[in-house]
């Protein structure tokens, strides 16, 4: 099997959100022995990528990156990752991400999630109304490198900064990164909170996580 | 039955659906088959609208509206409405409002081509600090051309930030509307238009705000539909109480372009049947159409003036009292923020519609005041005078777009109200005052 051209036909089918043909492929190139890690990077990653750039062109909107993504986690989920198990290959990053307390808008923050995954990140969506303590929670279980925190409302946003105190308090603000975003969210505001970042919008968001997630394994790396 | 109580009782015995899947089948999916049905398409090379579309957006926006019908978040559940509903709805709707009290009141209507544009200003959803909040509010208030006040939100109340849903967010929003009266009386127009409480999204500030009488008959508040197609508990018991009380319903229809309602054409299909649900469930007065861009979000972009203004066209199957939100990217101090809110007004004017704004910075900063309200008035009323057609008003919004579409990606923000403008003779600064004259002479050449 020519594994290159099976790698760049799942990138297209991806692209073109045929989910049957993309697991068929999958399917096939693994059984053929193709290497795991490339069908991720070079088929299913640029697929992915590729549906990025279609969105932000304007040809696709936010019910194509979901489909996207559920084609992207199924295919993971049924034929990747139980051959990848114990290994973080294909992973840039682990995000845990949410809507605060008091706000129940996700549109936002589905958005970021699913760019996230896109772009390789693993992600953990707590959803929306989240207390402090169940991100504290989540960061502790799924050993998050990232915390994503959305806002809508401007009575809402300040809710932010609860979950950095309750990071503090709970001995993790120096082992994550938090980024912080949202219509009434600026970067003076993230600042003024204490995040280490603020995502202007999904785009953003994803090359910030990507940063913050270089910064907090250089900074592991050099005090091993 | 009142349309809040209705839409509980339907939500109840509903259908259920998992909001995933209303957001992707039900919203998404059928869209995307109206769009092709009635040949609604948004061509980013040539965006003028043909007044053609009028017809097959309002039609397509009334059978997303009778066949989706609107989600019930807490129930998870869809009220429906039949289409004679809907119709006699439309049938009832006031085709004019008289908005405020006394001296201070004006009429807010449907506009037709050349009729007088209703003005709001203010810093509709922005977060303005409360020592700043009267004299920012004032700055609005005091332009004469300005008819009515939506201001900012609060953010702190004693030396803390607000909680939603919580004590603080009560009196965040009583002291936003105490705020706002003084402003209106410290510039003798005490009876003058408000929407409020800004401060509140949820129901919390504005039931504060009604229970103290701090906002009555003549007054207004805002009933955003949740997007898309979507309402709460919360925002149905705020517009219970609100009609039972004699206050107007402002309808916030913000439909994301580029999300569940798709692009452009998606998100005036979307917003006229949003605007329909919105006269049903919540018995709104008056509509406010806000297209969000999912990456930009300002309503300047290409895209977010093309859904205001079909939105407009399709109101002539309407005749309800539309309001354009103005939200440019950048902030006050820049010119790009004056090209924007000028771009924003040829086509919303000439649209057939009213406009509120412009509001600075995406409505993320306090950067702007009262003159910039009056720079958009003056072009507003020189677009409905000179009766400038839609396709004449997209050629000067093209023409200004080149000037500021470069920084739609990163704006700027400007400088806050209070650099900009005298704290007690609420005068621009004369820099500022100078660049808004130069440009309001640049622009009206192109009307």
């Amino acid at each position: 099997m020519d594994c290159r051209g099976v790698y760049a036909e799942i990138s297209r089918r991806l692209a073109d959100l045929d989910a049957g043909t993309v697991e068929r492929l999958v399917s096939e190139a693994l059984e053929a022995g193709c290497d795991v890690v490339e069908v991720v990077e070079e088929g299913l990653r640029k697929g992915m990528v590729e549906v990025g750039v279609r969105f932000e062109r304007g040809e696709y909107f936010l019910p194509e990156l979901v489909e996207a993504g559920d084609i992207f986690n199924s295919v993971m989920e049924k034929y990747v990752l139980p051959r990848l198990k114990g290994s973080r290959a294909g992973v840039r990053g682990r995000v845990v991400i949410g809507t605060v307390r008091g706000d129940i808008h996700d549109i936002g923050k589905n958005l970021v999630a699913t760019m996230l995954r896109v772009n390789g990140f693993e992600v953990v969506d707590l959803g929306v109304d989240v207390p402090p303590e169940r991100f504290v929670e989540a960061v502790e279980k799924y050993g998050a490198e990232v915390v994503g925190m959305s806002a809508l409302l401007t009575t809402t946003m300040l809710e932010m900064r609860n979950v950095i105190d309750a990071l503090k308090a709970a001995g993790l603000r120096d082992k994550v990164k938090v980024i912080v975003g949202g219509a009434p969210v600026t970067e003076e505001i993230a600042r003024e909170i204490g995040a280490d970042a603020y995502g202007r919008d999904a785009v953003d968001a994803v090359e910030k996580c990507a940063k913050l997630v270089e910064e907090l394994r250089r900074a592991r790396a050099s005090s091993i | 039955m009142r349309g809040p109580l209705l839409v509980e009782l339907r939500a109840r015995k509903g259908e259920y659906v998992e909001q995933k899947r209303f957001d992707l089948e039900r919203v998404s999916r059928r869209v995307a088959e109206l769009e092709k049905e009635y040949g609604v398409s948004f061509d980013p090379s040539s965006p003028a609208p043909s007044e053609d579309l009028a017809k097959p957006v309002f039609e397509a926006g009334f059978t997303l509206a009778v066949e989706t019908g609107l989600y019930v978040v807490d129930e998870s559940r869809v009220a429906r409405f039949t289409e004679e509903e809907v119709r006699e709805a439309l049938r009832n709707a006031p085709r004019e409002l008289r908005v405020g009290r006394g001296k201070d009141e004006r009429v807010l209507r449907a506009r037709g081509p050349g009729d007088r544009v209703f003005v709001f200003g203010g810093l509709a959803g922005t977060p303005v600090p409360l020592e700043f909040f009267e004299a920012s509010a004032a700055s609005y208030a005091a332009v004469p051309r300005v008819d009515a006040l939506d201001h900012g939100s609060i953010q702190a109340v004693a030396g803390e930030a607000v909680r939603g849903y919580a004590p603080s967010e009560a009196l965040a929003g009583i002291e936003e509307a105490e705020g706002v009266r003084r402003a209106l009386r410290a510039v003798g127009r005490p009876g003058m238009h408000v929407l409020g409480a800004e401060s509140s999204v949820s129901s919390v500030g504005s039931l504060s705000a009604l229970s103290l009488g701090l906002l009555g008959e003549g007054d207004a508040q805002l009933l955003p539909v949740l997007n898309e197609l979507k309402t709460d508990y919360g925002q149905l018991t705020k517009a219970y109480v609100g009609l039972a009380r004699g206050l107007i319903g402002a309808a916030l229809v913000d439909p994301v372009v580029g999300g569940y309602a798709r692009g452009p054409a998606g998100s005036a299909i979307v917003s006229v049947a949003e605007t329909l649900l919105a006269l049903v469930a919540y018995e709104a007065g008056y509509f406010l159409v806000h297209p969000v861009h999912i990456l930009r979000k300002a309503t300047s972009t290409l895209e977010c003036m093309w859904v205001e203004s079909v939105v407009g066209l399709a109101n002539r199957y309407m005749g309800l009292p539309v309001v354009a939100d103005i939200w440019p990217a950048n902030g006050g101090g820049t010119r790009e923020y004056l090209y924007e809110a000028a771009a924003n007004t040829f086509v919303a004017v000439a649209s057939g519609l009213n406009v509120l704004g412009p509001v600075p910075a995406n409505g993320t900063q306090p950067n702007g005041g009262g003159f910039e309200s009056w720079f958009v008035a003056s072009l507003a009323d020189l677009v409905a005078e000179k009766k400038v057609s839609v396709g004449a008003a997209w050629s000067a919004a093209l023409e200004l777009y080149e000037k500021y579409a470069d920084k739609l990606s990163s704006p700027n923000p400007g400088k806050p109200f209070w650099e900009l403008y005298d704290l007690k003779s609420l005068k621009p600064s004369a820099e500022w005052e100078k660049t808004v004259w130069e440009v309001l002479r640049e622009v009206a050449e192109l009307a």
